[in-house]
């Protein structure tokens, strides 16, 4: 569909519309940042052992990253449903669903590339803010296996997390804007349907079927094949991205 | 225990969630797009300096091949044959780590036949593993205290350097050694697992203490004058004497 005012193709406006939003959004990056910092403060805070006696005592205390992803996660999860939330056409170029869905996407997108640029500078931050604040600072032998390669994988995998995550929240976002009462209706009845498939397997007595979060996070997260990771990764973004474009396809926008 | 932890993981990222949505009220009217871009831009600065403040500034980097970790309870094995050791024997251990080298001049002290010198470890609850040798022997004139730790590493990092030598005093006929408290407090940076995301071979460990107690041990090795009498004041069973006149 072309616009007759502006003579422009869709892809053109989409384009067009990704980089309104980036300017709009800008405010996006300083949220990343607070989540980042608090993100610091747990990591820096992750877990203290101690143990000794009159003549010694030795405390270890570790600086682990992983909050700083999970709350990196938490950044793209808001960002996500604030986008498919944000459905006005008020201030953007001649928009249809099309566009908008694309620009929400590409949106996305970049924002999973510079969390996962983050996160990839993030390591070597903490060891700098350690040695800062802290006396007696210790890589963990592992550091000693972690090459450029490592930091590239640590790039890829994080910022595809990101990816899936924030199509999620953005899927879940536009069925919210689509269903609004009824998708709190219809996400409870989904749930106590799960709940009751859930009975009803371990009723019957299937072990293999189970649904519980570790085997889910795991699914991604100990697939330790890069290629079957990645097709897995790639088709439940796809997938994410499907659900989405259905959910927007002919979705009415109050102005 | 996994549904548990994950219903506090939902409860907690509502909080973060709400906690997150307060603040954006707070940011969302106060800052310009301009003020916005410009934090982020020095953010991303500070974010892309800091690997070359960690390669160029910073000595981090573990070497686990360089760091020597000694077997456990390795001071008792020396202890097991301790009248065929010598103190140049311990000094070339590569498990052993001299920590302090004391000389206390025979004339500092005041003792006579009735008043023996006395050679006392002041705290009597030692609860971690020492032992006191006392070499009699020719070879010096005035008293030599050599003190040994046992190589101990707490996560592949060696913490021997660290330990504080025991200080030993003369007061009258009275030879005592104080143990001061050692107090390491180290902080370990862990890599995420995502590194490890593709390596088959790399077993990930996650954060895990894993000191060993075994691994701590000491050795005060006390030479003394062959003609100068003593006697041992304190729990016998830390203690062994070798005669070398």
């Amino acid at each position: 569909m072309n616009s007759t005012i502006h003579n422009a193709g869709s892809m053109e406006i989409a384009l067009k519309q990704t980089r309104d939003k980036i300017i709009n959004n800008t405010n996006a990056f300083l949220y990343l940042i607070l989540m980042q910092l608090i993100g610091y403060f747990f990591s820096f805070n992750a877990g203290m052992n101690g143990s000794g006696s009159n003549e010694l005592f030795i405390a270890l205390r570790t600086i682990n990253p992983l909050p700083l992803h999970i709350l990196t996660i938490l950044w793209i999860l808001v960002m996500g449903l604030n986008l498919a939330g944000e459905k006005s056409r008020e201030y953007y170029m001649v928009s249809n669903n099309f566009t908008a869905y694309f620009s929400d996407i590409a949106l996305i997108e970049i924002f999973s590339v510079i969390g996962g640029l983050t996160l990839m500078f993030a390591g070597p931050f903490l060891q700098v803010l350690g040695s800062i604040f802290f006396e007696n600072v210790q890589l963990d032998s592992a550091f000693a296996d972690v090459g450029l390669l490592n930091h590239l994988v640590l790039f890829l995998t994080s910022t595809l997390y990101l990816l899936i995550f924030g199509t999620l929240a953005y899927a879940f976002g536009i069925f919210r804007m689509r269903f609004k009462a009824r998708f709190i209706l219809g996400s409870i009845g989904t749930v106590v349907l799960l709940i009751l498939a859930s009975i009803f397997a371990a009723r019957i007595g299937t072990p293999t079927l189970s649904f519980d979060p570790e085997s889910l996070i795991g699914f991604y997260y100990y697939e330790q094949r890069p290629l079957m990771w990645l097709l897995k990764v790639i088709f439940t973004v796809a997938g994410l991205y499907g659900i989405s474009y259905l959910g927007i396809r002919n979705l009415e926008v109050n102005d | 225990m996994v549904a548990f932890s994950f219903f506090f993981l939902i409860i907690n990222l509502i909080i973060i969630v709400a906690l997150f949505k307060l603040i954006s009220r707070f940011i969302r009217p106060r800052f310009s797009r301009g003020v916005a871009f410009k934090v982020f831009l020095a953010y991303s600065v500070v974010l892309l300096l800091s690997p070359l403040i960690v390669a160029f500034a910073l000595d981090l980097s573990p070497d686990p091949d360089e760091v020597v970790e000694a077997p456990e309870f390795y001071y008792g094995r020396v202890l097991e044959d301790y009248e065929n050791r010598t103190l140049e024997g311990l000094k070339e251990d590569e498990y052993l780590l001299l920590t302090d080298e004391t000389l206390i001049p025979a004339d500092v002290m005041e003792f006579s036949d009735e008043q023996p010198l006395r050679i006392s470890t002041r705290h009597q609850q030692n609860d971690y593993a020492f032992h006191v040798i006392v070499e009699v022997t020719d070879q010096v004139e005035d008293i030599v205290v050599t003190q040994f730790h046992q190589r101990a590493t707490l996560n592949d990092v060696e913490i021997t350097d660290q330990m504080v030598p025991w200080r030993w005093t003369v007061t009258g006929n009275r030879l005592q050694a104080e143990i001061p408290q050692t107090e390491i407090n180290m902080y370990v940076v862990f890599p995420v697992r995502h590194y490890f995301h593709f390596d088959r071979g790399h077993t990930f460990r996650g954060n895990q203490f894993h000191t060993m107690f075994p691994d701590i041990g000491s050795i005060q090795w006390i030479q003394i004058p062959g003609d100068l009498s003593f006697e041992y004041s304190g729990d016998p069973e830390f203690f062994k004497l070798i005669e070398r006149r």
